[in-house]
């Protein structure tokens, strides 16, 4: 795995979704941090796991502890960076922090995407598209 | 995907996580033969 850049706005001095990513010879891709108290930079390269949330096998995630549920609220944030403006994206990456590190402050839009998240996950759905 | 140090207790200012999304395979088709139709739009056309 490759860090390659910091492509969103830094809030407070902290990079915000998006990350551009290589794994070994890929295309480079698009990637959201869900690890607030981790840092990585451009240039670094690590061993990773992959793992596909549909398995729901979350054996060798960092936040195993919060559930599969957690990543499912998570991924579909994410999802829905594809359908919503890129100024609410870095709320969105705050809120996914939050999802995995409640101790990482947020505001109310943040917890407007936390909000949906939830109600998502409940209803098992896949697919919506943003109000905002 | 969800993109997991191998070393998941690493300290902090380790590596982090990251989650992102594969294309899918029916996303790869439709891109492949949208690149074949530009090519063939830009290919200089036959003289008669």
């Amino acid at each position: 795995m490759q860090f390659l850049s910091f492509d969103g706005p830094f809030v407070n001095g902290i990079p915000t979704y998006p990350y551009t990513l290589q794994i070994n010879d890929s295309l480079p891709f698009l990637a959201m941090c869900d690890d607030y108290y981790h840092d990585g930079a451009p240039g670094d390269v690590w061993q990773a796991n992959l793992t596909s949330l549909e398995t729901g096998d979350l054996s060798l995630v960092r936040f195993s502890s919060s559930g599969l549920v957690a990543y499912q609220e998570a991924g579909w944030i994410l999802l829905q960076t594809g359908v919503t403006a890129s100024w609410q994206w870095p709320d969105m990456n705050f809120a996914v922090w939050h999802i995995f590190s409640p101790s990482v402050p947020i505001d109310t839009l943040a917890q407007y995407w936390i909000n949906m998240a939830q109600i998502e996950a409940q209803n098992g759905s896949r697919a919506s598209t943003s109000i905002w | 995907m969800i993109a997991t140090p191998v070393d998941v207790n690493a300290p902090p200012t380790g590596d982090q996580e990251f989650i992102y999304i594969t294309p899918e395979p029916g996303s790869l088709i439709l891109l492949a033969s949208g690149c074949v139709g530009i090519a063939g739009l830009l290919r200089p056309k036959a003289s008669s």
